[in-house]
């Protein structure tokens, strides 16, 4: 692949060989090195074959269960087993639903932590002053950026600012010109653009607003691909063309007169104007997906409506999440765009009217469980990232509620790698999966990070990888070398940014171009956004 | 009264003795937080010399909300289709959508083309005749190019530059003279038209309100330019473009005199409805209510909460309407007020007498525990619980907290409270909301934030999910009363009626208020640029400080308003 004109493209901070960092910040032990030696090997895997061709970055929510996430007792780093009932990962491996067993296909994070999502100083009310991890809630933006909280904090802790942009922006910035469009931003719940609830920021953090609507998204993707009288395409082509190209020098003459921050408003409306331009132009034949209506449908049970809050308990979140995977994978395979985010639904509040249904522990639930393979509560949130410490004994029946809720959303990646399997273009896809937070109770602690999709070989899937400076557990938390907990806010945490910055590298690798030693930023704890560079 | 906001450069170097309200002090750091109790988010510097670069709001350029979209196409192309809807949510910054952090993304490009296609077509299909009134001329060309001058000039808010008129007659050329492979003509007059329309709509020229100032400058503090201020004073009174006046006021440029500027403000005030919307956008955007669409409740009555929301949403709006209006429009009049404004089917359900005939009359509150904004349905079914359905003494008590007293309170970060903060007792049909929450409080590692939270949201225990007044739940009397603490105007009340006389009379809710007004009218979160703002907002009458409009005069007439920081 060719390297494409870098305009105005999204650079992370630092482009240059940082083996040394890398093994500085991980503590060079030569207990670290397995992951540092595991990823070198398969990234270097790439320097001679095909390179990943897309990206999907998938936000999920209220954090995971480790009994059921980490690996089981007698198990290793790539002898293991997802498909028992409980497992959060057993649609990875559920053929007789998603056509395929992808527990090849994938690996598996371990121990990893939003390490940049960190605060300082915090007060406790003891007196100490400590650098605390931030509350889980508005932390959905630090998974794809790797950004630490930015100087301001809005929306009561729901939204942060960020501070550089996240992967699939910082790829389409460098890659995405080839297709119509640059990237593709996804969110089942239309509501408003908060750290808890984006995954794509732009340059500078900027959140990125997504699209939600089905009905939207094909009219945005494919009303383009089908046929036109030719004159009358040429006619809109040529007048949308001179509009376009009247807003680009508009744009241009105000850009002149600003700097910083302001210009980088213009930079990014710039490209968008030029996005734009391309899809006037664009000669794409692929087959067109239904068009699904929101309303007006022959059969009125094909009307659907588009939540507008993460709270409302809006009855059709499912399908809209359905909806979108479908589209989502055939605007892939069609190659309208290769980078890509979604969001899936969130589930927080109960539906509220729904009919009653037993509880797992006996406290209040409604309906809402009907999208999960076990009876779950309505409300997920409450009932799950508020209770799955691993040291209360009791809440085991919580611990398989949480791991249900993670089927459902590994259930809709599943199917996402059905339909790219079945189309052939799986294996040049990565899809990292990433979460609001991490096991436990609120916690960034043991995010649970799945990396899917075959990447061309780029990297060695089907296999656990577990964080530098952890030891996997059991159906537990990872601990430190010494067996101390490492769930702790006082206790350091690991960084997922080395996941964001090997990613970045295989992309990079595919275009010929140098690979970086760092992704995201971090001044609290600088090496934590450092990766393994150098290595493809 | 006119009085000038004290901004001038001398009092930028005195800033630094500004110590926030609330708190301790040497502890306005808003980065810092407790473990157990609020910290104060008023962020003023508390030592040291402040920045003099960082005070003034800089030059930028500022995407117009959504909501002004809505006011300004239908300005120029007279349309009733909302923008808005098409074009989705806008980025918020401490609540609010009047921001400098809106973009122009993917998103909002393709939504923005699409709808721009959408109305121009529908102008031009519609009211062709009357945004070009020269259409039947024969000469076209001299007609669009009239219209041109007119309506990219209203647009842009300026004079268009004899490039932007070429560029714009260029796209009209194409698209009105198009010619199929085949001979067949495409291009039409109208065709030519809807394309002018749509170049200009999707322009940064149209977007953007740019806080430039005149070109080549070169100095470090600049004033805006005469059509940036007449556009400045515009959106910010009544979120549209500029009406003839104020073009003709800075084609005269007399808008450097704040005596004018004034004059201006006062006439939009006086003339356009637009003024009071846009006084309750912020009003509501403060409170963090504007969001009730998104909202859903268990209604409690009979009717649905889908039902109800648009009229709780309603009585705001007319509310805000009638104490700028026709009271004082005095903060405190707002939280105070002893009359509600009522429908038939809201005095029914707040158990008040309506005097009124299909429309929006005052209803007297006496004999109830309401009192203004805070116990408007509006404000309690958006702080309000769903699981279980019900009131939230947490939710409300923030809101209050973070809202009006400038307080903020985090979820805790400590493992071990947070694992205690989640485990409120469930409800059990037994007992009340305030003794779950008590039971809750008696937690040490909970006590210290509830003491904060709850001291508020008790009072509102009165009102359930949606709002509807209750003595009694689950067959147990109500206890309303409680004890603000944390703030300037701490001190036991009796009910939702005494709080708010509280908080009515604090100067730290009046500081707040003021603060939020100012993040809303310069677009920007900036703690350094509020805490210079404030000090000149300490110098005006006390009339004025609670006084919406007057304030909004005052920041007109202001230093602040008008000058910027060179970037």
């Amino acid at each position: 692949m060719k390297r494409r004109e870098q305009k105005g493209h999204l650079e992370p901070k630092s482009a240059r060989l940082a083996r040394r960092a890398f093994l500085k910040a991980v503590g060079g032990s030569a207990a670290l090195l397995p992951f540092y030696r595991l990823l070198e090997d398969s990234v270097a895997q790439a320097a001679s074959g095909e390179l990943p061709l897309r990206f999907v970055g998938v936000g999920a929510y209220h954090g995971t269960t480790q009994r059921f996430y980490a690996r089981q007792p007698g198990e290793t780093d790539t002898d293991f087993d997802i498909s028992y009932s409980d497992s959060c990962l057993r649609p990875f491996d559920q053929p007789e639903l998603y056509g395929h067993s992808f527990k090849d296909k994938i690996i598996i994070f371990e121990g990893f932590d939003y390490g940049v999502a960190r605060h300082y100083p915090f007060t406790y009310s003891n007196g100490t002053i400590a650098e605390v991890d931030l509350p889980m809630h508005g932390c959905m933006g630090f998974f794809l950026t790797g950004s630490q909280q930015g100087e301001l904090e809005y929306d009561e802790g729901m939204s942060h600012t960020l501070q550089n942009a996240s992967l699939d922006q910082y790829l389409a910035g460098l890659y995405g010109g080839a297709t119509p469009f640059r990237s593709l931003e996804l969110k089942t719940e239309a509501n408003e653009d908060i750290t808890a609830l984006n995954l794509a920021a732009g340059e500078g953090g900027t959140l990125l607003s997504a699209l939600t609507s089905p009905e939207e998204i094909w009219d945005r993707f494919f009303a383009l691909l089908v046929a036109a009288d030719p004159a009358a395409l040429a006619y809109k082509r040529a007048v949308g063309g001179s509009v376009l190209d009247f807003a680009i020098n508009d744009i241009q003459r105000l850009q002149t007169r600003l700097a910083g921050t302001e210009k980088q408003k213009l930079d990014q409306h710039l490209t968008v104007l030029r996005d734009l331009e391309q899809q006037l132009n664009a000669d794409v034949t692929c087959e067109i997906p239904p068009r699904h209506a929101e309303t007006g449908n022959a059969d009125q049970a094909d009307d659907y409506i588009v939540g507008t809050s993460h709270n409302a308990g809006i009855v059709d979140l499912d399908r809209v999440a359905n909806m979108q995977i479908e589209l989502l994978a055939q605007i892939l395979i069609c190659d309208l765009t290769r980078f890509s985010t979604i969001i899936l639904p969130n589930f927080a509040g109960p539906i509220t009217g729904g009919p009653q249904i037993p509880s797992l522990d006996g406290s209040y639930m409604v309906t809402g469980s009907i999208y999960t393979d076990i009876p779950v509560p309505a409300d997920f949130h409450l009932e799950i990232a508020h209770k799955t410490s691993p040291d209360v004994a009791t809440t085991l029946n919580v611990h398989r509620a949480a791991a249900a809720v993670q089927r459902y959303y590994h259930g809709k990646v599943a199917r996402l790698m059905q339909r790219l399997q079945d189309a052939g273009v799986l294996d040049s896809t990565v899809i990292l999966i990433g979460n609001e937070g991490g096991a436990g109770w609120h916690t960034l602690r043991q995010v649970p990070i799945v990396m899917a999709g075959g990447a061309n070989g780029a990297f060695q899937t089907g296999r656990r990888i577990v964080a530098p400076g952890r030891i996997a557990q059991p159906g537990d938390y990872p601990t430190l070398p010494d067996g101390g907990g490492a769930t702790s806010t006082l206790v350091k945490p690991t960084s997922h940014n080395p996941i964001l910055v090997a990613v970045a590298n295989a992309f990079r690798a595919a275009a010929g171009d140098p690979e970086i030693d760092s992704y995201g930023t971090c001044t609290l704890n600088p090496e934590f956004v450092n990766g393994i560079a150098g290595l493809i | 009264m006119r009085r000038k906001l004290h901004v001038s450069a001398p009092l930028v170097f005195v800033a630094a003795c500004y110590q926030g309200l609330g708190a301790s002090p040497g502890a306005a750091d808003n980065h810092t937080s407790t473990g157990g109790s609020a910290h104060d988010s008023d962020g003023g510097s508390d030592s040291g010399a402040v920045d003099v670069d960082a005070v003034w709001l800089p030059t930028r350029i500022r995407r117009l909300s959504t909501r002004e979209l809505d006011n300004t196409v239908e300005d120029l192309l007279g349309t009733s289709v909302a923008i808005s809807a098409t074009l989705g949510s806008d980025l918020r910054q401490s609540g609010f959508t009047l921001n400098s952090e809106q973009r122009v993304d993917a998103t909002f490009g393709g939504r923005l083309q699409l709808a721009t296609e959408t109305l121009a077509k529908e102008a031009v299909a519609e009211r062709l005749d009357v945004l070009v009134p020269c259409a039947s001329d024969p000469d076209q060309r001299a007609c669009a190019a009239a219209f041109v001058d007119d309506f990219g000039t209203r647009a842009f808010r300026r004079p268009l530059t004899d490039e932007e008129r070429d560029g714009l007659l260029a796209v009209y050329d194409l698209a009105s003279t198009g010619v199929a492979d085949g001979g067949e003509q495409l291009g039409t007059f109208a065709g030519g038209i809807e394309a002018i329309i749509r170049a200009s709509l999707q322009s940064g020229s149209f977007l953007y309100l740019t806080e430039l100032g005149t070109e080549g400058d070169g100095e470090t503090l600049v004033e805006l330019a005469p059509y940036e201020t007449a556009a400045q004073i515009s959106y910010l009174v009544i979120g549209a473009p500029p009406d003839e006046p104020l073009f003709a006021a800075a084609a005269a440029d007399s808008l450097r005199n704040p005596s004018e500027r004034e004059d201006q403000a006062r006439r939009l005030l006086a003339s356009d409805p637009r003024a009071g919307q846009q006084a309750a956008r912020f009003v509501k955007e403060w409170l963090g209510i504007d969001r009730l669409a998104d909202i859903d409740r268990e209604s409690s009555v009979e009717e649905t909460f889908a039902t109800l929301r648009p009229m709780f949403e309603q009585e705001t709006d007319v509310f805000i309407h009638e104490v700028l209006a026709n009271g004082d429009g005095k903060l405190a009049t707002m939280l105070t007020a002893d009359f509600a404004m009522v429908n038939e089917p809201l005095a029914a359900f707040y158990g008040v007498p309506y005097s009124g005939v299909a429309t929006w009359v005052q209803a007297p509150l006496e004999g109830t525990s309401r009192r203004g904004l805070l116990t408007q349905a509006n404000f309690l079914s958006t702080y309000a619980s769903n699981a279980p359905p019900g009131s939230s003494p947490v939710n409300r008590g923030k809101a209050v907290l973070n809202q009006m007293l400038c307080l903020s309170i985090e979820f805790p970060t400590d493992p071990e409270v947070a694992m205690d903060a989640s485990e409120v007792p469930p409800a059990d049909g037994t007992t009340t909301t305030r003794e779950r929450f008590e039971q809750h409080s008696s937690v040490p590692a909970c006590a210290a934030c509830h003491k904060l939270l709850d001291g508020i949201g008790f009072a509102f225990e009165n009102f359930d999910q949606v709002g509807k007044f209750r003595a009694t739940e689950n067959g147990k009397t109500i206890d309303a009363s409680g004890e603000l603490v944390g703030a300037d105007v701490s001190g036991p009340y009796a009910n939702a009626s005494g709080l708010v006389d509280r908080l009515a009379s604090s100067e730290q809710v009046s500081r707040c208020f003021a603060r939020n007004f100012f993040r809303f009218v310069s677009g920007q979160t900036s703690n350094e640029t509020e805490s210079q703002y404030l000090e000149g907002w300490e110098s005006l009458d006390g009339d004025v400080r609670d006084q919406l409009v007057e304030l909004m005069v005052a920041y007109i007439r202001s230093d602040f308003f008008i000058k910027r920081r060179a970037m």
